[in-house]
């Protein structure tokens, strides 16, 4: 029963963030949202960021769940690079106010939500520099090639969230030239490039 | 680079000094207060009340200069904005050619962010903290850098063929890099930070060999100059 109050919270919070922006969103909203009271939000949640805190922790494990299982079930990489790329579009357009939420509102907030980002970001960089494995030369690529490569497609995908008509899955060879030159270099890039889009369901 | 914040004094006497003070002094300190206070406690938890305070400005004076906490803070962005696009312009000139351009344009933006972190930052980290509004301003400000990214295609041998988003990748890719770092306050190698990111701007443009040359070279010219 708690659970599932918390649950209606969260989820009050993240439609108001989507609508209004995070920082315009007070606890009363919430609670009133929720269908609640103050009160009860307090004594659920110590504070409105650690109910932001436990929203992200929730989107973390969903998206993660979701794209690290798609990259586990190609043996090769950029097989499962590419895959993991797909199963993340198709989660972004299945859950496009939690990536609100996620990327746009409190991923950057404070200390607590940076040590999330920190493990959700560390888990997209090792999948990346799993390259590492299959590259020809792995001495020659820079240390921090994977984390400028997941900081580029954060970037594009940030930037195209919630305009319309955009089918990230659309994005996924440019991305995956962008992830695999460095590794395998500029053919195998190219390959990633020229490969058609996979449409979502 | 004028005007770094060390060089800004901002007294220790009480709120008397208000009217003796012209308007350009209490921009400047405002500046540096806001400066110091964001780099240190973040921008959320810099109160106007504190900067204001630590300006050594009474409220009254500062509501004639800024609206709010945010058009302080934009104001302190887009000065060290200005500042950082001044000190490139300069370090570039000595450049006719697009790598070499890009190649120093790189080692001074790195030379800035080593010299003054906190000034780093308020226009790397803060700004995307700070609210949509900030965070719009700074999407702006990556964005003018984009199109002399873009003339590396010239360079390249199937330009058309790139994909259409490389150079806010690019741009985005580096920015994250070094976003990361300052956050953790780790730049203790900014030579290998140079390197690497001078191969991850030119490589798709030049080709990995061309772009490893100049990132090497780049480097030892800077240690035969220091």
């Amino acid at each position: 029963m708690q659970d599932a109050r918390r649950s209606d919270y969260m989820e009050a919070m993240v439609d108001l963030a989507f609508e209004r922006g995070y920082d315009a969103v007070s606890v009363a909203d919430v609670a009133e949202r929720a269908g609640g009271s103050r009160a009860e939000f307090e004594a659920l949640f110590p504070s409105k960021l650690a109910c932001a805190v436990a929203i992200l922790e929730g989107i973390a494990e969903g998206n993660l769940a979701a794209v690290r299982g798609a990259f586990d079930r190609e043996p090769a990489w950029p097989d499962s690079l590419r895959a993991a790329a797909y199963a993340h579009a198709e989660w972004i357009a299945d859950n496009p106010k939690k990536m609100h939420f996620g990327l746009l509102e409190t991923l950057w907030a404070s200390e607590l939500t940076g040590a999330l980002r920190d493990h959700l970001f560390g888990e997209y960089i090792a999948m990346v520099d799993a390259g590492r494995e299959v590259a020809p030369d792995p001495a020659a690529i820079p240390p921090f090639t994977a984390e400028g490569v997941v900081g580029a497609i954060t970037e594009v995908i940030s930037r195209r969230l919630g305009t319309e008509g955009v089918e990230l899955g659309d994005l996924v060879p440019e991305m995956m030239y962008l992830a695999v030159r460095p590794y395998l270099g500029e053919d195998a890039a190219r390959r990633e490039l020229a490969a058609a889009p996979r449409r979502a369901r | 680079m004028a005007n770094k914040p060390d060089e800004v004094v901002v007294p220790t006497g009480g709120p008397g000094l208000e009217p003796d003070v012209s308007v350009e002094d209490r921009r400047e300190r405002l500046f540096a207060a806001t400066v110091e206070l964001v780099a240190k406690r973040g921008y959320r938890d810099s109160s106007l009340a504190h900067i204001i305070e630590t300006a050594q400005v009474g409220r009254a004076s500062f509501d004639e200069i800024y609206e709010s906490k945010e058009d302080c803070f934009l104001a302190a962005f887009d000065r060290i904005v200005a500042e950082s696009i001044d000190a490139v312009a300069l370090a570039v000139a000595a450049e006719n050619e697009w790598p070499g351009e890009m190649a120093a344009g790189l080692g001074c933006l790195l030379d800035l962010i080593v010299a003054d972190p906190r000034r780093a930052r308020i226009a790397l980290v803060e700004v995307q903290a700070a609210g949509p509004l900030a965070y719009a301003r700074y999407k702006e400000t990556v964005d003018r850098a984009a199109p002399k990214l873009r003339e590396g295609r010239e360079f390249s041998k199937e330009a058309s063929a790139l994909p259409g988003t490389l150079e806010e990748a690019i741009l985005g890719g580096i920015i994250w890099i070094v976003h990361q770092r300052l956050a953790k306050g780790e730049l203790e190698d900014p030579d290998s930070l140079l390197e690497g990111t001078i191969k991850i701007a030119l490589s798709p443009y030049l080709g990995d060999d061309e772009a490893k040359r100049l990132a090497t070279a780049t480097l030892q010219d800077r240690s035969r100059a220091s």
